[in-house]
């Protein structure tokens, strides 16, 4: 009984490792194609073209090379997939983009043919012949907009030719819906995730909800205002506050000097006694005696020709004897 | 006669590296336009120390250059790109931030604290400026980089539209500079216009002795206050407000001295001939820095009508004696301390014994710390 327990056991592993890490063919989706495109990514030669994005949905590697691309079943081994490069072998859960410009010379990558026009993409296998996976591509889609999975990997566009019936009731995605889970995408995610959301900045965000700027003036104004109007709050009441300590300070220092003024009036301060007497002198002695000169009472002040500040004027600087 | 194919085919090699087989029409215009700033700043005296090193860099910016040859300021790992990312990262208005902080004097406004609001009506102009960029076809985030001219405070707009649309600096910080330099132009007949002759000529309280204390408090609580409310603004605020405290605690004399001195002036330089290189003709010779030059003056236009109607109103409610000269309201925008000196002048018209220098320094400090809000404000709504 141990050792039928134990083979289950081995068996079960076994069978569990080989679901989990599966890797094979099959887990390579046709997961996003752009047919035109003007202001997104560029090859290695700076160039626009249009694309088209693999998804391995394993959780291993998966060598795509010796795969075939077609847009025309009668031909399913129209481009293949260049072997002997390792950038054909995607990591799991990774991507691989394949330039659509029709030029192969262009690059390693570039495909044999465009998208333009293109209704149906298919995927076959290194044989040729095993059909892996197809899209069909809906016509009008504008451009710099993209054609996709809504969620990596997931859903397909029937290529077994199930009904949405049976296909809801087998297929695991059931909330992928009647398109097959693809959707014209407005944000083009060449080599990333077609399910993470096109992050809208704060401007767009703002853009939308306050179009004419008026809501953000409103606030920012009130904002302003309520900074400064919280400063000349805190400095009225700082400045009341330092107008009466002061005053308080003046009154203190002024208050002895009074009483002792108005006890001893005799007691006068020896440079205002001094200040009296010279101002008496002069009085009582006038102008004849030569003691005060007499002033024009004309100011005048005379504009200096000179341009050069006394940094530029050599004379100032430069010393009279040069030996010295 | 190989020698000779071979010398001719170097020499034509060369002429290609050369700007004479490179120069375009946009970048004739271009030389011509920093000409112009040159002549404008050593003739006519207008922002002299900002025009020369803008109007220079743009020489430099637009001077023909043969691509890969790693020396242009849009280059990766030029020397003139590296020293621009002072103002792409946003690191030299902050800088700059500092000196005006160690230079300004806050004691009118301390002494007269309600001149703050006339500082921060004045910043409507941002916001209008903002809603005709959005009108004009603007995004959000571009509206708001031209609305900040209307601040009049040139590192203010360089560091808000460095980090809200880097490809417009380069239009956005040279309108931002010429319009200062033409406040004393702009502003008079518009503080004519709104004005009566009686309201010219009222006379204001003269302004009290502000105490040591009042001023050391002035940066720590402005700082708090302002930065609390909009933490986006904390780069320039706090650079101004810190300078400030250098200034006044009155035991950091050397920092103050070299934060508005020989580091202010570094910067200055730097931002100048940066900013002027980075006005390369294809990228400032568009429709677009037209339409932000138009918006620029529609803001200081829309910033002086604020500041001035918004005197008029507070004097409503202000009794005889306490009543402001609406003269003073010009000086909400910042551009410090040219608008000021529009109101003393224009003041001394109409009273030669009316001096309004020291009223309308209030509005004026107030209006740098509104910009400096109002871009926080902006960078926290649109960045």
């Amino acid at each position: 009984m141990k050792k039928f327990l134990s083979i289950f056991a081995l068996a079960s592993l076994l069978l569990l490792s080989k679901a989990s890490f599966a890797q094979s063919p099959v887990d390579i989706r046709i997961n996003e194609v752009q047919l035109s495109n003007t202001t997104g990514i560029e090859d290695e030669n700076g160039d626009r073209c249009g694309w088209v994005e693999l998804f391995n949905t394993a959780f291993g590697m998966v060598d795509v090379a010796g795969f075939y691309l077609t847009d025309d079943k009668a031909n399913p081994t129209k481009y293949m997939i260049p072997k002997g490069n390792p950038a054909t072998q995607i990591p799991l859960r990774r991507y691989f983009v394949l330039y659509a410009d029709g030029n192969p010379s262009a690059g390693v990558f570039h495909m044999n043919f465009t998208l333009e026009g293109v209704k149906d993409l298919y995927l076959y296998a290194t044989d040729g012949i095993t059909l892996l996976d197809e899209i069909h591509i809906p016509a009008g889609i504008a451009s710099d907009r993209s054609f996709g999975r809504v969620s990596d990997g997931r859903g397909n566009h029937e290529p077994l030719n199930w009904s949405k019936q049976s296909y809801r009731k087998n297929h695991e995605d059931a909330e992928i819906g009647p398109d097959g889970g693809f959707a014209v995408l407005d944000h083009p995610t060449p080599g990333q995730t077609n399910t993470t959301k096109a992050i809208e900045t704060k401007s767009e965000k703002m853009g939308k909800q306050d179009p004419y700027g008026g809501i953000l003036a409103m606030i920012a104004m009130s904002v302003v205002f309520l900074c400064l109007i919280i400063l000349y709050l805190c400095f009225r009441t700082i400045g009341k506050r330092s107008m009466k300590k002061a005053e308080a300070e003046k009154a203190a220092k002024t208050a002895p000097k009074a009483a002792a003024v108005s006890s001893n009036p005799s007691n006068v301060d020896e440079e205002i006694v001094a200040a009296i007497a010279i101002a008496c002198h002069l009085y009582q002695n006038g102008t004849d005696s030569g003691i005060h000169d007499v002033e024009s009472n004309v100011i005048t002040f005379n504009k200096d020709l000179l341009r050069n500040s006394p940094w530029g004027a050599r004379n100032l600087t430069l010393k009279q004897d040069p030996r010295n | 006669m190989i020698l000779k194919s071979n010398i001719a085919e170097n020499l034509y090699q060369f002429f290609n590296y050369t700007g004479f087989a490179n120069v375009t029409f946009g970048h004739i215009v271009m030389i011509l336009i920093g000409l112009l700033f040159i002549y404008l700043a050593i003739k006519k005296e207008w922002e002299p120390l900002l025009l020369i090193p803008i109007g220079f860099g743009m020489i430099i910016g637009n001077i023909p250059l043969f691509p890969g040859m790693q020396v242009g300021i849009y280059e990766d790992g030029s020397v003139l790109n590296i020293l621009y990312q002072g103002v792409r990262k946003g690191f030299y208005p902050p800088l700059i931030f500092l000196g005006i902080g160690a230079m300004t004097d806050f004691s009118a406004l301390i002494s007269n604290p309600k001149l703050l609001l006339v500082g921060a009506a004045a910043q409507f102009g941002i916001f209008a400026a903002y809603a005709g960029a959005l009108a004009l076809g603007f995004t959000p985030a571009e509206a708001g980089a031209i609305g900040i001219i209307g601040g009049a405070d040139g590192p203010t707009a360089i560091f808000l539209s460095g980090k809200l649309a880097p490809d417009l600096i380069g239009a956005i910080s040279v309108s931002a500079y010429s319009y200062m330099a033409l406040v004393p132009v702009i502003q008079p007949p518009i503080m004519r216009l709104l004005t009566t002759k009686k309201e010219r000529l009222i006379r204001m309280k003269a302004p009290r002795a502000v105490s040591q204390q009042e001023k050391i408090v002035f940066p720590i609580v402005g700082f708090l206050i302002t930065a609390f409310i909009v933490p986006s603004g904390i780069p320039l605020l706090g650079m101004l407000f810190f300078g400030n405290l250098l200034k006044e605690s009155g035991v950091t004399r050397r920092l103050a001295e070299t934060a508005r001195g020989p580091l202010n002036d570094i910067v200055v330089i730097l931002i100048g001939v940066t900013v002027g290189c980075s006005t390369q003709a294809d990228k400032f010779l568009q429709g677009s820095s037209i339409l932000i030059f138009a918006l620029g003056a529609a803001s200081f236009i829309v910033a002086t009508f604020a500041g001035v109607l918004f005197c008029k109103i507070l004097n409503l409610f202000l009794k005889d004696g306490k009543k402001l000269n609406p003269l003073i309201g010009n000086a909400g925008v910042s551009a410090v301390p040219d608008s000021a000196r529009v109101s003393y002048v224009q003041g001394l018209k109409y009273d030669p014994t009316n001096f309004l220098l020291m009223h309308a320094m209030g509005p004026n400090v107030a209006g740098v710390i509104g910009s400096a809000v109002a871009a926080g404000i902006l960078l926290g709504f649109l960045s």
